[in-house]
């Protein structure tokens, strides 16, 4: 059975993963080097970064991985990583994920679009904080789960649920102010 | 708009503006690869003596997604193969025919088998003796009833649909037999007097010995219920 199954599989099957290091290394290599500026720390990053990617690779097609969905993905990954390197190294704690209004947060979850406001919740989605603009991907571009987004962004997965609730809260309430103007 | 519908519309839409940001995005814009003047960077030895190790573990998980997803395909090419096949298999005759006999022999054999109890007995230790050890070609036991005081085994032949019951009866209160208007022979079994009545082809052999009755009836040829009767040990 293994055999037959060898013989169905070209080489093109299992090189997802080769192509995406081939094609994304010089952009990890990038964003790595930006935050920790130090080469050899960089490409600890860089292997750290891919480890974590092996662990959502079911999540990229075969044909996305010149997507800019595939890249951002990337980058997040990269960029999250790097961060946590250097915190690390630096002796820096982790800090302390303050959710305000964090109840009334729950019941946020009917977030309503139309189509006649989409152009300005693309304006609100540039203007939300880093973190909240990768949870948001991380959540529903990418469809992660709470583990591996917390594998992603080094926090717990409790911390990710609120995150996420903060960022569709502001999201909402950028919206409404738009809405007044 | 119904909530549920108006809910989905809404996560479609923020997914889609999610995607679209990502074009003015400035991490997109600043690592993109017009950017990127050709000065890239060469990654030591070690790194990639490390990188060797995480495309291993890399291929390990992409051949179990890989091999995961082949298993599926197979699993369902068997069921649909299996689909048809029960389909062609039903529906044609020149199949179905040879397929149910197969799995009528095996019935019979487990039939067989179900009343056969241990130590091949067909009946109680009581009844030993009065069991036929003859038995024609292509005849099996299908089905045995035992009393205090009596017994019967039917038998049957799948192959041209014939039956026969052999009786026993230890205490018989009457020595009648029922002639059916058909011919009527005397024979000797063993010293025993035997009444064989025919009739199309039919045929009972009827044998007393005191008051114990020994009784075949059923489509078997002559020859065989004779010979079924001469082969009980206890009259031998």
């Amino acid at each position: 059975m293994i055999i037959l199954l060898n013989m169905i599989d070209s080489e093109e099957d299992l090189s997802k993963f080769h192509r995406l290091y081939n094609r994304y290394k010089n952009t990890m290599y990038s964003v790595a080097y930006d935050i920790c500026k130090n080469r050899q720390d960089a490409e600890d990053i860089v292997e750290e970064s891919l480890i974590k990617m092996i662990g959502i690779l079911y999540k990229i097609a075969e044909d996305e991985i010149h997507t800019a969905r595939c890249k951002n993905l990337i980058i997040t990954v990269t960029k999250n990583a790097a961060i946590d390197f250097v915190r690390k190294r630096e002796n820096e704690p982790i800090p302390f994920e303050c959710v305000d209004g964090y109840q009334e947060s729950r019941n946020v979850e009917d977030l309503y679009i139309d189509t006649e406001n989409y152009q300005e919740l693309i304006a609100c989605i540039s203007q939300l904080d880093e973190k909240y603009k990768d949870i948001l991907r991380l959540k529903i571009l990418y469809e992660l789960n709470s583990k591996e987004i917390a594998s992603i962004l080094n926090i717990s997965e409790i911390n990710v649920n609120m995150r996420f609730m903060r960022a569709k809260k502001l999201l909402k309430e950028k919206l409404k102010e738009r809405g007044r103007q | 708009m119904s909530e549920d519908l108006r809910k989905k519309k809404s996560e479609s839409l923020l997914k889609l503006a999610l995607e679209e940001q990502l074009e003015q995005d400035e991490d997109m814009l600043r690592y993109s690869e017009d950017n990127e003047d050709g000065n890239f960077h060469v990654f030591s030895q070690e790194h990639e003596e490390r990188m060797k190790k995480i495309f291993k573990m890399a291929d390990k998980v992409e051949r179990k997604a890989a091999y995961r997803q082949k298993y599926w395909q197979l699993a369902a090419g068997i069921i649909i193969f299996l689909c048809v096949s029960a389909f062609t298999v039903t529906n044609v005759e020149a199949f179905r025919i040879p397929v149910i006999r197969f799995f009528k022999e095996i019935q019979e054999k487990s039939t067989l088998l179900g009343v056969v109890g241990e130590e091949n007995q067909v009946v109680s230790e009581q009844f030993q003796q009065y069991v036929p050890t003859y038995v024609p070609d292509n005849y099996v036991i299908v089905k045995v009833q035992e009393n205090k005081e009596e017994f019967y085994i039917k038998y049957e032949n799948s192959k041209n649909n014939s039956a026969y019951i052999y009786y026993y009866w230890d205490k018989m209160n009457t020595t009648e037999i029922d002639t059916e208007e058909g011919t009527i022979q005397e024979i000797d079994i063993h010293g025993n007097l035997a009444y064989v009545v025919q009739k199309e082809n039919e045929i009972k052999i009827t044998m007393n010995k005191g008051r114990q009755r020994f009784y075949l009836n059923g489509k078997v040829p002559y020859e065989d219920a004779v010979k079924i009767i001469e082969s009980i040990e206890e009259i031998k």
